[in-house]
This record gives C-alpha cells, sequence and structure tokens, in this order.
C-alpha cells in the first residue's frame, strides 16, 4: 500500500484503531478524532472510511458479544491487519522523508 | 425503527446501516441523558442528514444491480421533484397588484378606433410583474360621453367622444379615458420609398371617421411582411435596412390596409451598376441653364426624378420614343435619353416626380437632364431612382 493512496482520515482512522486497541469501534473513533483534530467527523463518513480500509486490506473487523444492557446491540471493533501496520510504518516514513531538513527553518529563532 | 427500514429499502449495505444506527443510537442515548432529549433529538436528526451522502455512496458501490437501479430512480426523483418544485415556486401567480390599460406600455388613456364591438385590452399582473390568466375584471362607464360599455368590458363606438371607464378587480380599481374614434375608412397610408441608411421615418396614415372628418388620434397595428428590408421599432417608425420592396399591414380599429415600401440604395452615379443593383437612388444637383449627362445600364428600368424644392414646377410631358435624342417629360427640368434606348412616360406618382419606363438594349444609352424655361428657383436638388426590374 503506497502511502500517498491513504487519504488524512483513512491515516487519521488507522492511528486511531490503533491507539484504542480492543476499544477501536465507531463511536469510540468517531470521538478520538473530534478530540484529536478538532473535526466533526459525521457517523456516515467515518463508516465509509472504515469500510474502505476494510476493502483495502489495512483493517479488519468483527462483532462483539451484545451490551449487557436491555436489548443491548453488538459492536463491531477494528483491528488493524499486517498491511495496515505496514502502510502506516511506511507513511510514517514518508511523511519523515519530506519533513526532513526543515525543522530548523520552522523553528523560531532567538534573539 | 423507521430510518433502519427507509435505509434499507433504499438499498443500503445492513451491516453498514446497523453499525451505523448503533452508534447513532448509543450516542444519542448520552446527550439525551447529559444535554436533554430534544438537543439529543436535534443532533440525531442532524447526523442522519450529514451521513445521508455516505449512506447513498455506499448503497451504490455495494449494492446489487438492482438496488444501485432502485437508488438512482429514487435520486433522481428527488432532483426531479425538487426542481419542479423550486420552477413552480419561482414562478407561481400571486394575487392581482395591478390593472395595465392597453396591450403595450401601461397608460391612462386607451383610443377605440374600432367601429364593430371590441373587448378593450386590458392586463392584470401581480406584484412580481406576472400576467394572470383569465382575471375576471369588471367595467363601468363612470363620466363623459355616453359611450356603451358592457361589464365584461365589451365596447362599441358608434361616434365620437371620451368616456372615463373604470375597471375594478377585488381590491383593485383603474380609472381610464377611452377615446372613441371610430374609423370607417383608411384613405392613405405610406411612407413610399426611403433609402438605406436614412433615419427611422413616422408613419403617415389619413383615416376617415363615421362623420366623414379625419380621424386625429389614431391606433395602429403595424406589421412589416419582410423584416429583413425593413424594421419598425416600437414608436411605429420604419427603418430601412438593405435594398428590396416589401409590404407594411396597418391595421387600424377594424379596418386594414397595405402599404408598399420601397428601399433605395444609394450612388453618386448610374456608372457601373452591377446586376444585383436593383434599387438604385442618386442625388442630382441641376443649376439653371446646365444639363448632366448619365450613362445608363442595359435592360429594362423605371427612372423617377423627384425635386426636394417645393419651388420646383410641377412636371408636364408627353410621351417620346428614342431613336437619337428623345424628350421623355417637358417640363423646366427636361429628361432626355440618347442612344440604343427607348422610354415611354409614366404617368405621375406623386406631385414633383418625373417618371419613365425604358428598355435599353445594349451599352452605350445615356439620360440627358437639362434645367431651362422661365421661373423656379436656380438651381434644383433633387434625386434620381432607378428601379430595374426582372427579365423574363
Amino acid at each position: 500500500m503506497s502511502p500517498a493512496s491513504l487519504g488524512t482520515l483513512e491515516l487519521a482512522t488507522l492511528l486511531t484503531v490503533v491507539r484504542l486497541r480492543d476499544k477501536a469501534y465507531g463511536l469510540a473513533i468517531k470521538r478520538d478524532l473530534a478530540a484529536r483534530t478538532g473535526r466533526d467527523y459525521s457517523v456516515g463518513a467515518l463508516y465509509t472510511t472504515l469500510q474502505r480500509l476494510e476493502d483495502k486490506g489495512l483493517l479488519t473487523s468483527s462483532h462483539s458479544e451484545p451490551l449487557p444492557v436491555r436489548g443491548g446491540r453488538s459492536r463491531r471493533h477494528f483491528t488493524l491487519t499486517g498491511a495496515g501496520a505496514r502502510a502506516l510504518r511506511q507513511a510514517e516514513r514518508h511523511a519523515a522523508s519530506i519533513w526532513g531538513g526543515v525543522g530548523k527553518t520552522l523553528r523560531p529563532k532567538l534573539a | 425503527m423507521t430510518a433502519d427500514r427507509a435505509l434499507l429499502a433504499l438499498g443500503g449495505d445492513p451491516a453498514f446501516v446497523a453499525d451505523l444506527l448503533g452508534d447513532l443510537s448509543e450516542e444519542y442515548a448520552d446527550r439525551a441523558a447529559s444535554d436533554g432529549i430534544w438537543a439529543a433529538r436535534l443532533w440525531y436528526v442532524r447526523e442522519l442528514t450529514r451521513s445521508t451522502p455516505h449512506l447513498f455512496w455506499n448503497a451504490l458501490r455495494h449494492g446489487t444491480p438492482a438496488t444501485r437501479a432502485r437508488l438512482s430512480a429514487s435520486i433522481l426523483a428527488v432532483v426531479v421533484t425538487l426542481s419542479v418544485i423550486t420552477v413552480a415556486w419561482l414562478t407561481r401567480d400571486g394575487p392581482p397588484a395591478r390593472l395595465v390599460v392597453g396591450a403595450g406600455l401601461d397608460s391612462d388613456e386607451m383610443v377605440v378606433n374600432n367601429v364593430e364591438p371590441v373587448q378593450l385590452s386590458m392586463r392584470v399582473l401581480d406584484a412580481a410583474g406576472h400576467r394572470l390568466k383569465r382575471p375576471d375584471v369588471r367595467y363601468q362607464r363612470i363620466a363623459g360621453a355616453p359611450i356603451p360599455v358592457s361589464n365584461h368590458g365589451v365596447i362599441k363606438c358608434t361616434q365620437r367622444g371620451d368616456a372615463v371607464v373604470r375597471a375594478s378587480l377585488v381590491p383593485l380599481l383603474r380609472d381610464f379615458i377611452i377615446h372613441c374614434e371610430p374609423v370607417r375608412k383608411i384613405r392613405d397610408a405610406g411612407w413610399g420609398n426611403f433609402v438605406v441608411g436614412q433615419p427611422p421615418s413616422t408613419l403617415s396614415v389619413d383615416a376617415i371617421g363615421l362623420d366623414s372628418q379625419p380621424v386625429t388620434r389614431i391606433g395602429a397595428r403595424l406589421r412589416v411582411q419582410d423584416s429583413t428590408i425593413a424594421t419598425l421599432d416600437s414608436s411605429g417608425r420604419l427603418r430601412p435596412l438593405r435594398p428590396g420592396q416589401t409590404w407594411i399591414d396597418i391595421e387600424i380599429g377594424d379596418r386594414r390596409v397595405d402599404s408598399f415600401v420601397t428601399v433605395y440604395e444609394p450612388v453618386r452615379t448610374f456608372e457601373g451598376l452591377s446586376p444585383d443593383q436593383r434599387l438604385v437612388v442618386a442625388p442630382i444637383r441641376l443649376l439653371r441653364g446646365a444639363s448632366i449627362r448619365w450613362p445608363l445600364p442595359t435592360g429594362v428600368f423605371f427612372l423617377t426624378l423627384s425635386a426636394d424644392s417645393s419651388e420646383a414646377p410641377p412636371p408636364r410631358g408627353f410621351v417620346g420614343l428614342g431613336s437619337g435624342p428623345s424628350p421623355i417629360v417637358q417640363s423646366p427640368v427636361r429628361m432626355s435619353v440618347a442612344g440604343p434606348i427607348m422610354c415611354t412616360r409614366m404617368d405621375e406618382s406623386e406631385p414633383g416626380a418625373l417618371g419613365a419606363h425604358c428598355l435599353s438594349r445594349e451599352p452605350g444609352a445615356v439620360l440627358i437632364l437639362t434645367y431651362s424655361g422661365p421661373g423656379g428657383p436656380n438651381e434644383i436638388v433633387g434625386s434620381l431612382a432607378l428601379e430595374r426590374q426582372e427579365q423574363r
């Protein structure tokens, strides 16, 4: 998977899935994304992204046991695949590469 | 759940729909507990609306061909419905807001030249300027000459006179003046001859009323039959465009006449005319005692000499056949021809004009104009028109 083919929301979603580990289901991912990026993505946009990442083989999903409440539903949990992990590492290297040599330039000069 | 069924009916992926709605419900429960039920409902509706395009996209990507077709049809139906509603809303008619007198610009007066009963022309507009159909306007004569006006606005002008008529359409009222000037006959109408490039000129018309007196107020409808030759502007003035001849339909009241109009191309002389230059006119300046000689083209044509000066004496003439210099018209302005040409004097079409009908078989024909004789101005200024006839 080429890092260039990962969109911003896709990359952020993959990282959120990694961060949330076994608590990575739709609503939790949405809340985490909102807290970290400051953007309130719609549920539809998030699930479309999750489904696309699954289609690409970067994520896999499974349904949990029903919640222990009346009429409790089972949540769909997402897990990073090996391909997903490689795509993230590649994206990190790609980002580091294109940021290389820029740090000093952007650092503010001290008087 | 209604949303669940609706989304599945549209062709959404059941797992996708279940997960999405499940998360929405979970968040809704949290928000209802913290922010109140109405805030939570508002959020739910907003979130579902924001997610709808993604649901459609999911259904299109993952649905069966039948699902895709159904969804496409649904989207199309929604788009068409919204478009129709928008167009209908934008073009909707409002309540009557204005009564407009006459068929053209709004006026407080209306001229009726009809002898037969005629429906008064009134338009009803809404506030946006849309013309309303089948408005039930009522009419009543409230002052002036005893002109019969029906409730529905049919008027019969049997004599000259002015009356004030009130048009009403609840809640609108409009008073206007009717000038009854019935026209029995259009005796003379028309412009005659024009030259390309001339400024537009107004129709002159001589209409006679039922009392055999000239009608002073006229509301005429004009239509030019060939608008490539001349056009009529909104004031009824004729603007010549290209050489040619056409009819103008003139309708005044329930009388109608046609007026023939000829448009000429301006030239300096008749020398070197091309075959397609059928209607040309050249300026003439002729001093007393002087003469001019102009080469004439071959073919059959009419020649018309018109003096601009009102001091030019009326023509007197006789018929002459050409075999050598031959006079066509004898008057203070003498028109004659020489060479292989034969001409016949035409009857006067208008005062001050000399006309001839000529056949020139081969090149070499010459027109000679001479100004002599007692009286009149020292110089005659005018124009000489040539109208070629088609040769069969």
